[in-house]
């Protein structure tokens, strides 16, 4: 179903108002010319597509004398038009067919048109048009038969044999030809005639692409006179440079970052484009820092001038939790650094500094063990005591994702140890799975084999992945049952950061004295004693109580009462609370 | 002072005969890193034959200073997480009593100490014939229950050998460990707020033996908590020790009351080396 006209436009131009001064073949006598187009306008918007076009002459009595219809026919909108048709009607003497000037249809025109690119932009639509129409002839009036020659002549035509014998076959011309040419006698004895002749001529047009243009060659055959060609070209219509290309719509990876040893360990995973189904992984990774604190100052950079030495660094009173992996080879990644110290000036309210992002490594997706995206980088520019941002970009080719997550990372300085360190072992027989997790190592402590073990027995109940048998399962169908051997994994880090956390760092206790009944007394209740000026020494640390401000949790407490000399209870007058660092 | 020692009024009955007349000293003290009171307890004046060694007997007594009011038992028979007896009396000329009392600690003894408790995770009403779903067949999951209190390590799609007799009180619908943990403190009457990770539980049996206390214990003991009882909610609280929500409220003790303080070196346990077995 082609387009039709939806929408009709009309312009009128009156001869007496001078608006117009058009020579044409019969133009004498014009009072009005009216042209009407007719277009395709869809009812969602967008191009306008010309479906037909009429001019209409009409003389001063009224009567139409010339009319032109123009036709394209397109398919779908947007693409070009196939078809095109033209008629010429108008009120020409024509000898022997139209002697009377009456309105008849003088010539037709049906193009064919080959969009072999329908998209590609530019008028490069190879044709072929044939017109049609009448045709003037001489008339050799003594003449009965027609000679070989003239015979041969209509056969290279491409006309009838059984025509007229009085045709002179070389003097035909076309009915516009004979008016331009004043080759229309109009008298009705003369002898000439007028024959509809379809086609009297071809217009072909090829238009091949070349990679930087296009090639145009036109063809004109003339019916009539077979040995009028004209060729036109080979024109060149040079293509115009543009840049045409689908981004590959990548998914941001998802990044993981985490203070390890002296530098900050940087993993990407995931990201790639999921074309129609075809799963693309990016090429590498991009990973990008942003420094949202700034790390230690020294006296000269201090911005509010009240800087202070850095006092001794008080293991006791650090709570490192450090839940970063050992490498994937299983081994610790040492740092040859000693352990440094985290300062940060009091008072210090300066605003965060934010410097943007900046590229720090661009990494290959070197794949995990499981042949899924994933790159890691390691940043060691990094300041003890700042705080950095990281986020990730998926690069394939020229594309790139948007950013993934951002990770933080406070960095609190080179450590002796590499955290937590999980194994996960599963008894092939029974199926139970023992995750041993050894702890980081203390700064306080130099010796190795340190420490005590502790065993649970927890009755988890993890998921079972169904491996196929390419995994090394094996089993009667094909299949094998095991832990996921990564939940394991997970449930022990999460057990042992905690049994870490509350169990690996040195702790200092006190018991305090208070003259005082304290009869609401809770376990858990923190308690502070900003007046009360004492000092106490404990493994490393040594605490006052002034310069501490820290409130004690209270652990537990005692109190007591004892009957006097008369037997009965005196009151309770003191309270002895067990606190703790919290 | 004498103020607050009537807040902290003790009536204690011996065969419901009220002893307080003899009572010489009480000595209230929660030790660190427990939840537990002991309350030490001396009497005089009583007839050494009316306290025998090793006796057990029932304890009433007021010492919630919010409640000041309120008699509380201490009944006999309930067992500390620690010790044999609640109620340890000492015979000798002066007769002296020993309790270790919690905060309620009487919701948290199990009350039925024959039964054993199972929590599975369906409905346990279920009756299924297809073979796939055998194991969700309340005998089967009671059996691999028991199988996990045995440490006896089962083909799950296997059925079970037998059929595991007795008498359980199951907990169904009971799939994760802060499910059961507040499951058996809703038993035990107690709140239990779960503020750790939770995690997914095989079908879980509690032997006859254990109270409440130790079995919530056991199940909380994988993130090694810091376990507060709220008495004002009436709750048990298992706190995250990476979390730190201590308290919420701190008392500020002026200068002259602390009247000494004593450092105490490191007491905790180190902790090198953390085993978690699943069987």
């Amino acid at each position: 179903m082609s387009l039709h006209a939806t929408t009709w436009r009309e312009d009128r131009f009156l001869a007496v108002d001078g608006e117009f001064s058009e020579a044409d073949d019969f133009c004498q006598g014009v009072a009005e010319v009216s042209v009407k187009t007719g277009w395709y306008v869809s009812p969602a918007g967008g191009e306008e597509f010309c479906i037909q076009r009429e001019v209409t002459q009409t003389s001063h009595s009224g009567r139409i004398i010339r009319y032109e219809l123009e036709r394209y026919e397109y398919e779908i909108p947007g693409s070009p038009p196939r078809r095109r048709t033209a008629e010429v009607w108008g009120c020409v003497y024509l000898p022997g067919r139209n002697p009377g000037r009456g309105y008849i249809k003088l010539e037709e025109e049906v193009e064919e048109l080959y969009p072999w690119n329908g998209f590609t932009p530019g008028a490069n639509l190879s044709r072929i048009r044939r017109t049609s129409g009448y045709v003037i002839y001489d008339l050799a009036t003594q003449r009965t038969s027609r000679s070989a020659e003239g015979e041969q002549k209509l056969a290279d035509r491409d006309q009838t044999s059984g025509s007229d014998p009085r045709l002179i076959v070389d003097s035909a011309r076309t009915w516009r030809e004979a008016i331009s040419d004043g080759g229309i006698i109009e008298e009705t004895d003369e002898p000439q005639v007028a024959h509809w002749v379809d086609p009297f001529e071809t217009e072909t047009e090829w238009v091949t692409e070349e990679p930087d243009k296009y090639t145009i060659l036109t063809t004109t055959q003339s019916h009539i006179r077979p040995n009028d060609v004209r060729r036109d070209g080979p024109r060149y219509q040079k293509k115009e440079g543009y840049t045409y290309r689908l981004p590959v719509p990548l998914s941001p990876p998802v990044l993981s970052a985490s203070a390890d040893g002296d530098g900050i360990r940087v993993e990407v995973k995931g990201g790639g484009a999921d074309l129609w189904g075809r799963f693309v992984p990016p090429d590498r990774y991009r990973i990008l820092r942003r420094t949202v604190s700034g790390g230690d100052r020294g006296a000269a950079t201090d911005p509010n001038g009240i800087w202070d030495d850095d006092p001794a660094e008080d293991d006791s009173r650090r709570i490192v939790i450090d839940t970063g992996y050992s490498d994937f080879d299983g081994d610790p990644i040492a740092s040859p650094l000693p352990t440094a110290s985290t300062y940060t000036e009091p008072g210090d309210t300066s605003e965060p500094v934010d410097d943007g992002w900046v590229v720090v490594a661009e990494v290959d997706n070197v794949g995990d063990r499981r042949g899924q995206p994933y790159g890691k980088a390691r940043d060691e520019d990094v300041v003890t005591g700042a705080v950095y941002e990281y986020v990730a970009q998926a690069i394939v080719g020229r594309d790139e994702s948007d950013y993934s997550n951002t990770a933080s990372v406070t960095y609190g300085g080179a450590s002796r140890s590499s955290g937590i360190r999980p194994r996960v072992t599963r008894n092939a027989e029974t199926g139970a799975v023992e995750v041993d997790i050894l702890g980081p190592e203390a700064a306080n402590i130099l010796e190795a084999g340190y420490g005590d073990t502790i065993t649970l027995d927890v009755p988890i109940e993890l998921t079972i992945d169904l491996l196929s048998s390419e995994d090394g399962g094996e089993g009667e169908d094909g299949n094998t049952t095991r832990w996921d051997e990564s939940a394991a994994r997970a449930f022990g880090v999460e057990v042992g950061t905690r049994y870490f956390a509350k169990y690996g760092n040195a702790s200092l206790e006190a018991t305090l004295e208070v003259a005082f009944p304290l009869l609401t007394v809770e376990r858990g209740l923190l308690v502070s004693t900003p007046d009360a000026t004492w000092r106490t020494i404990g493994n490393l640390a040594q605490i006052e109580s002034q310069i501490d401000p820290n409130p004690w949790l209270v652990d537990g407490f005692r109190l007591s009462a004892a009957a006097g000399k008369d037997g009965k209870l005196e009151g309770i007058t003191s309270t002895t609370l067990y606190v703790v660092q919290p | 002072m004498a103020g607050a020692s009537t807040y902290l009024r003790y009536s204690i009955f011996v065969d419901k005969h009220d002893v307080t007349p003899w009572v010489t000293a009480i000595e209230i003290e929660q030790p660190r890193r427990t939840i537990y009171r002991k309350a030490e307890i001396t009497l005089a004046g009583l007839s050494p034959d009316a306290l025998p060694a090793g006796g057990r007997w029932d304890v009433f007594g007021t010492y919630d200073a919010a409640e000041p009011y309120q008699v509380e038992l201490i009944r006999n028979g309930y067992l500390p997480p620690d010790r044999e007896g609640a109620v340890l009396v000492t015979g000798g000329t002066v007769p002296k009593m020993t309790l270790t009392v919690y905060d309620y600690v009487w919701v948290l003894q199990r009350r039925a100490p024959e039964e054993t408790i199972v929590c599975v995770p369906g409905n346990g009403i279920v009756w299924d014939h297809t073979p796939d779903q055998v194991y969700y067949v309340v005998e089967n999951q009671i059996q691999t229950a028991l199988d996990n209190l045995h440490g006896i390590t089962r083909d799950p799609y296997k059925p079970t050998p037998y059929f595991p007799a007795g008498r359980y009180r199951v907990l169904n619908f009971i799939r994760t460990a802060a499910q059961a943990a507040r499951q058996l403190g809703l038993m035990a009457g107690v709140h239990v707020d779960w503020q750790l990770p939770d995690y997914k539980l095989k079908p879980y049996a509690i032997g006859s033996g254990t109270t409440y206390w130790d079995a919530i214990l056991a199940l909380a003991a994988p993130y090694a908590p810091e376990i507060f009882y709220q008495r004002a909610w009436n709750t048990l609280q298992l706190v995250d020790p990476l979390t730190r929500k201590w308290g919420g409220e701190t008392m500020n003790l002026p200068a002259g009351l602390v009247t000494s303080v004593r450092g105490a070196p490191q007491t905790r346990r180190t902790i090198r080396r953390v085993v978690v077995r699943v069987p």
